[in-house]
């Protein structure tokens, strides 16, 4: 460890480059490694651009970007449990997703078609981050609770009631998605990437399908394009509506969890009506939006808002539920900054950060991103009412422009298809982002880093400090997903 | 019959047995079934005994504290077969001189033997305490507690002397005829040293600072000893000479009691709470339990203030009674704190865990002792706290506004501290017996004679937690002049009822629970396996009660972040905490600090040479002279 | 007398066998008001058998205190229920007072803590601490309550002392106080909200539950019907203290079986409007109910 740390070179042009687009403010997009020993980095310009960094590895070395740019620090170790590369003196180098369980020189992404390894026997359990000191108690929850939950597996070192640090052990059922792209075609890949996860679903697909015609340079109908808005705010909303539903559920407001999950289940029976699918999966890769679906869609959101309108007033004037979420799970606005906290968790230090603003998509609608002071769970909240009504707002603006639907031809997608692209989208959890190699119309390389995965991090320092009875009403405020976290 | 009084300075000469272990132990034992047998006799059988010597004598109330000083006395020196002590020697010749000492006390009948025997006492403890002067700590805290005790003593005999002074007779006998009938002014002055210097003896807050400093050092019969006999003495100068023959007569008197009571047990407990030093812990509870014996002479008082003889029989017995279960429970959880430290080495309870399954004798008696100590049914704590309750409550209802919003104030006090007491009782058996072994350690096994009389004890516990009534009865001769109580009007028969009712459903559940067929698993734990650090330690049990009472506690905590990413990625992550003392730091350290620099002053005037010392000479002889002339 | 006892064997039989009927009572109005149609009320009964009738398992490294703990409850709960009077008197030797009840919580409270600690597990140490610690608190305010019926009627005993709510005026008021205090005391000790809350699956906000997760078979349903026994238990101990007695000691049992169905259903309202209390605001619902109480008693007293 200390002859790497004397190897760390402060002014390597690839930590200069980074830094510097740290500096001018851009977002990084991703991190992401690559089979023949390269590692891009993707940053999104201030004017919408993107801008792509690159770093070969020699000898399968890196300089670390962590210390300069904390929340790369998941990527990295990922990028050394999957393809073995070291980010050198990097500040936190355990295994991320590896156990004891895989073979030394297991790196599944390193080869195009990974072999199925000899598991070997061990702890399922890696190294933790715990306090040290007389007294502590190291509390681990998961990966099997008491109710039904994923399979999240929690390290806290709490003091009593105090949590002291929090090391979230992840990863507990991952199932190699990445490896498993690599090679398919794309009508094979589209069912897989819309079941990425239940909550982001349509963001993926929206990611996956830019892709592909960024690569064929396919321009989609008007009337599409209001459709996919139309898809991604359903899902928004059907996510906020979940993630709204679960926080009262984290302080005992029974009444309001079950009315929150019946406006749920009657925005999800809507969505099967109209789009085919109570989640959502594969409807953007629809085209067709008829004359019939629309009034559907209109009598969905009319019924919808007067409970809607309901369910919000029986949260706003409980004060003491307004009262048991505020200070609880702060994020100060440095911390998300650095942690790269994306989505509700970042609007709700107050930053106006919303990937709407840059996606093409938006370009056509009118909204004003929603933000809320304070970081804390009741700011989270705060968004999330806020932008659910921005989403119906955007739903009925666009059902309004929206034409009569013309006849699409069936796009073919081309045999040859070879390039790299990256694509995002805001996802109901934030920043989404796909990182996409193409290569004689087959996957080459996969990278997905979704919303949630940006958002553990902050979610783990958020809770320091905190007792430990509100962590789940802390979780619950981020509502961040396992599964493509995981994938 | 004058014989049988004489024989207590039996322990005279048993001291000398001290280079022969065994003889000297069962010489001690023999000793203490003497005094056990002359203490039985006393109480139950007044007649054959009423020894009224000129220099001792016993009376019923004597007799009560002799009996439970005995019982407890018999109890360590049968321990002690199997305790190991490395000093042993020492404690042999001190420790019959501590119990004879502690028994002439209570047997003397003039202010002479009264005051010799108190100060042997004082003088044999500080050389018990400090046996082990060789460890760390040990001899600056014999030196606070010789100090504490001196100055306790000074006070005593300043308020013996004021009283022989006022009835002309050093006769104790005589002082409980004529002390009623002295001046209220004087009456005032002499309540208050003796006040001062028994309750100080007790340990009761502010004075306690000693008490949790002298009872763990020493070795475990002598804590056993202190904690279960010595203190209560404390607590018997205060009934026999304060309330009995000196007689309170302000209202004042009865206030202060109950303050005092109240909070020092609250302070106790609380402070008991913080200790993961098990012998700590227990000296500290001591403290509580010695202010939930105030609580009852404070109801005395108020008895004999507004001449109420129901409430002062009230919280005498209970007083009394709670005192003799104290005693019993008390050194026998001192005694379970020795086994463990001679079991595993160390007291601490952070390094301890899972000894139920290599000392379940001792283990079942520390959860029963804890049951007792905190007051529950069906042991005998929960009845005297129960007659204690209950004399607050009649105290509420009859005698107007302002008593009742004090009992009601010190109900509520005393409600807090059996709460907090079962915390610290549930936090210390639970984290020391059960679980799993917090750190790795060898277990040296424990021999029967340390568990015999544990569980002896328990027993007896249990046996009075059913029914009281045949060890109360004789307690009433302590009133001749007051009127008959029965001792069914104080315990109602639902109560025994209620522990039999209380044993026979648990019998039947049990059986019906068919708990011998039951398998064990592995546990759930979230689908992780047992680990010693994940189970709740010590110091987070009641970090929320510290957190809660910060304005008591203090406490102090820092959690520090190592490495040259420290704020996110840190290396290390060290948590230190803890909790200050406010007495030390408010009271004892100012005071300490005020007599340094006092002493300091002193210097002035003894520079040490010769020439100024015959300049001194020479001016108080010519001073002398002028004053003769 | 014989009357007396008798009326007093059915009301604690009967009282008893309804216990799973009331919390039944109490889930019913909660998933009603949710907009749930909700299990039956008989779902109690149903979940006892289930867990009667399943294997008991003990964890590895538990003792015999991990067996005794829920018996102990069960034992306790249904001694608590012998001493409150059903009709309007109690047979001599049942002449029980609040200060032994009061024990005897702290009987249960001290086992079931007991056996949290001995799973050796993190979440039965962190219940076994959380339900002392607000023990603590719940102690006296139980005292303060107790106290103050005591005060206002002269009689620790729970028999002959129902028609408090016949006083004069300034007693009518402290009267009020106290059976506000005792509601929220109540509220605390059965273990509902705002303090813990029964029906939740998040092992880190548990409180009671938390110490009974390594549980299964005949030793859960001890406990389980322990913890209904004392839902029943609490609220009949409110009713004889603070309602109206009829005349014949029947139609009183009958009465009182009405005000528990009665006041499970209000449970469950309140229950459903009420957020969890963030833990380290416990102490001040302690103070507000110990200064109602000391309130009272000033009142009273001058």
């Amino acid at each position: 460890m200390m002859t790497e740390i004397s190897l760390y070179d402060a002014h390597d042009p690839w930590v200069t480059i980074n830094a510097m687009h740290r500096q001018q403010g851009d977002e990084l997009l991703a991190l992401t490694g690559f089979r023949d020993q390269k590692i891009k980095a993707h940053w999104l310009l201030a004017d919408g651009s993107i801008a792509r960094e690159q770093v070969r590895c020699s000898s399968d070395r890196f300089m670390t970007l962590t210390t300069i740019l904390p929340e790369v620090a998941w990527d990295e170790r990922e990028i050394y449990d999957l393809f073995g590369y070291t980010p050198i003196a990097h500040p936190d180098l355990r295994p991320l997703l590896r156990t004891q369980r895989w073979p030394d020189d297991f790196y599944p992404l390193r080869a195009a078609m990974p072999d199925r390894p000899l598991w070997r026997d061990g702890e399922p359990d890696q190294a933790m981050k715990v306090v040290q000191g007389e007294g502590i108690v190291i509390m681990k929850v998961g990966p099997t609770h008491a109710g039904i939950i994923e399979s999240g597996h929690f390290v806290f070192s709490v003091m009593g009631e105090n949590i002291l640090c929090l090391d979230a052990h992840l990863f507990q059922k991952h199932r190699g998605i990445e490896a498993l792209l690599q090679g398919k075609s794309f009508p094979a890949i589209q069912p897989m990437i819309a079941r990425l996860c239940g909550s982001d679903s349509v963001s993926h697909q929206y990611n996956l399908l830019q892709s592909i015609e960024q690569v064929t340079d396919r321009h989609v109908s008007e009337v599409v394009q209001y459709r996919r808005i139309l898809v991604a705010e359903s899902e928004r909303i059907l996510s906020h509506l979940n993630d709204l539903a679960q926080i009262p559920a984290g302080v005992g407001f029974a009444v309001a969890h079950q009315k929150g999950l019946a406006l749920k289940e009657l925005w999800q029976r809507g969505m099967a009506v109209i789009f085919g699918h109570r989640f959502l999966f594969d409807a953007m890769y629809g085209e067709v939006f008829t004359q019939e679906d629309k009034l559907h869609f209109l009598s969905l959101i009319t019924s919808f808002e007067a409970l809607w309108a309901k369910w919000v007033k029986l949260t706003e004037k409980n004060v003491a539920f307004h009262d048991r979420m505020r200070g609880v799970g702060k994020v100060t606005r440095q911390d998300a900054k650095q942690l790269g906290a994306v989505g509700v968790a970042r609007r709700a230090t107050g930053e106006k950060s919303d990937m709407r603003k840059y996606m093409p998509l938006y370009q056509v609608v009118d909204f004003t991103v929603a933000t809320a002071l304070g970081g804390d769970v009741e700011a989270r909240f705060q968004v999330r009412l806020l932008e659910v009504e921005s989403s119906l707002s955007i739903l009925r603006q666009t059902l309004a422009r929206m034409g009569d639907p013309s006849k699409e031809e069936p796009f073919v997608v081309p045999s040859d298809l070879t390039g790299e692209t990256v694509t995002f989208s805001e996802s109901p959890h934030g920043l989404n982002v796909h990182v996409i190699q193409w290569l004689d119309g087959k996957i080459d390389r996969y990278h997905i880093r979704s919303g949630s995965y940006r958002n553990w991090p902050v979610l783990a320092k958020a809770v320091e400090g905190n007792v430990v009875a509100d962590f789940p009403l802390i979780n619950k405020s981020f509502e961040l997903c396992y599964s493509c976290t995981d994938r | 019959m004058m014989v049988i009084a004489y024989l207590f300075l039996l322990g005279l000469p048993i001291a000398l047995f001290a280079r022969q272990p065994l003889r000297s132990k069962l010489s001690l034992l023999c000793y203490s079934l003497l005094l056990l047998g002359i203490a039985l006799i006393a109480l139950y059988h007044p007649s054959t005994m009423m020894v009224h010597g000129a220099l001792f004598a016993l009376n019923p109330l004597r007799a009560w504290f002799l009996l439970l000083l005995s019982i407890v006395a018999v109890a360590v020196s049968w321990y002690r077969f199997g305790y190991q002590d490395h000093d042993d020697k020492a404690t042999a010749f001190w420790l019959p001189l501590f119990v004879m000492s502690m028994t002439g006390v209570l047997m003397a009948n003039t202010v002479w033997v009264f005051i010799t025997f108190w100060e042997l006492m004082s003088i044999t403890s500080f050389f018990l305490v400090i046996v082990h002067h060789d460890r760390e700590h040990v001899l600056p805290s014999g030196y606070v507690y010789l100090v504490m005790s001196q100055i306790s003593a000074m006070a005593i005999i300043g308020g013996l002397f004021l009283l022989v002074s006022q009835v002309h007779s050093a006769d104790l006998s005589v002082i409980a005829l004529k002390a009623h009938a002295m001046n209220p002014g004087m009456k005032n002055w002499v309540s208050a040293l003796l006040f001062i210097g028994f309750s100080m003896k007790s340990g009761v807050i502010p004075f306690h600072i000693w008490l949790p400093r002298a009872h763990p050092i020493a070795p475990t019969p002598v804590s056993s000893l202190m904690s279960g006999g010595m203190i209560k003495l404390g607590v018997f100068g205060l009934i026999q000479f304060l309330l009995l023959d000196v007689g309170v007569q302000q209202v004042f008197w009865a206030v202060l009691f109950l303050l005092v009571g109240a909070v020092t047990a609250l302070l106790g407990v609380l402070y008991a709470l913080m200790e993961k030093d098990l012998k700590r812990l227990l000296a500290f509870s001591s403290i509580e339990n010695i202010g939930i014996l105030f609580l009852g002479l404070g109801l005395m008082a108020v008895g004999i203030v507004l001449h109420r003889p129901t409430l002062e029989v009230t919280g005498m017995i209970a007083t009394l009674f709670h005192a003799f279960n104290h005693a019993l429970f008390k050194s026998q959880l001192f005694m379970i704190a020795g086994a463990v430290q001679q079991h595993t080495g160390t007291l601490d309870a952070e390094r301890l865990g899972g000894l139920l399954r290599t000392m379940p004798g001792m283990g079942i008696a520390f959860i029963g002792g804890s049951m007792a100590i905190s007051g529950l049914p069906p042991f005998n704590g929960f009845l005297s706290e129960w007659l204690t309750f209950h004399g607050l409550l009649s105290l509420m209802e009859h005698f107007g506004a302002f008593w009742m919003i004090v009992s009601f104030a010190v109900i509520l006090m005393l409600a807090m501290t059996g709460a907090l007491a079962c915390l610290c009782f549930v936090n210390a058996s639970g984290v020391i017996f059960l679980g799993v072994p917090r750190a790795s350690r060898s277990n040296h096994p424990i021999g029967k004679a340390m568990t015999l009389p544990v569980i002896g004890l328990l027993f007896v516990c249990l046996a009075i937690g059913i029914d009281p009534n045949w060890l109360l009865s004789p307690l009433f001769a302590v009133f001749p002049q007051k009127p008959t109580l029965a001792v069914s009007s104080f315990f109602p028969s639902s109560l025994m009822v209620m522990s039999i009712v209380l044993l026979l459903l648990l019998t039947f559940f049990l059986w019906l629970s068919r708990f011998w067929t039951m398998k064990k698993v592995p546990n759930w734990q979230c689908g992780r396996v047992v680990h010693e650090q994940r189970q709740m330690s010590f110091t987070a049990f009641t970090k929320s009660v510290r957190t809660s009472l910060a304005i008591i506690y203090r406490p102090h905590r820092h959690l520090e972040r190592t490495g040259t990413q420290a704020a996110y990625f840190p290396e290390q992550l060290i948590y230190r905490g803890g909790v200050r003392s406010i007495w030390e730091k408010y009271l004892y350290r100012p005071t300490y600090r005020l007599v340094w620099r006092l002493s300091g002053l002193t210097s002035i005037l003894q520079a040490g040479s010769i020439q100024l010392y015959l300049i001194y000479m020479l001016g108080t002889i010519g001073l002398f002279l002028l004053f003769v002339h | 007398m014989t009357q007396t006892m008798i009326v007093q064997s059915f009301g604690f039989f009967i009282a008893i066998g309804l216990s799973p009927f009331f919390v039944g009572l109490i889930q019913t109005t909660k998933a009603r008001i949710q907009g749930r149609h909700g299990p039956s009320v008989w779902q109690g009964y149903y979940v006892l058998l289930k867990y009667w009738k399943k294997e008991t398992t003990l964890p590895e490294n538990s003792s015999l205190i991990f067996v005794i703990a829920p018996i102990v409850s069960i034992s306790v709960m249904l001694l608590i229920m012998l001493f409150i009077p059903w009709g309007k008197q109690l047979p001599g030797v049942l002449a029980g007072d609040f200060i032994m009840v009061f024990f005897l919580l702290a009987l249960e409270r001290f086992w079931t803590a007991l056996a949290g600690l001995d799973t050796s597990g993190t979440f039965g140490g962190l219940g076994a601490s959380r339900i002392l610690t607000i023990g603590i608190g719940l102690e006296p305010m139980l005292f303060a309550v107790f106290g103050l019926c005591f005060f206002l009627t002269g009689n620790t005993h729970f028999a002959q002392i129902s028609p408090l709510w016949l006083r004069q005026a300034p007693h009518l008021l402290a009267w009020f106080l106290a059976a506000g205090g005792f509601a929220l005391t109540i509220l605390l000790e059965i273990g509902r909200l705002p303090i813990d809350n029964p029906d939740t699956h998040l092992e880190l906000t548990m409180m009671h539950e938390a110490t009974q997760l390594e549980y299964n078979g005949r030793l859960f349903a001890f406990s389980h019907f322990a913890s209904m026994c004392k839902v029943t238990a609490m609220l009949a101990i409110g009713w004889v203290w603070f309602g109206p007695t009829l005349s014949s000691q029947w139609w009183t049992l009958l009465l009182h079986l009405f005000e528990l169905g009665v006041s499970s259903i209000l449970v469950g309202v309140v229950e459903s409007f009420t957020i969890k209390m963030r833990f380290f605001r416990i102490p001040y619902y302690v103070s507000a109910v110990i200064g109602m109480g000391l309130l009272a008693v000033v009142i009273t007293a001058f």
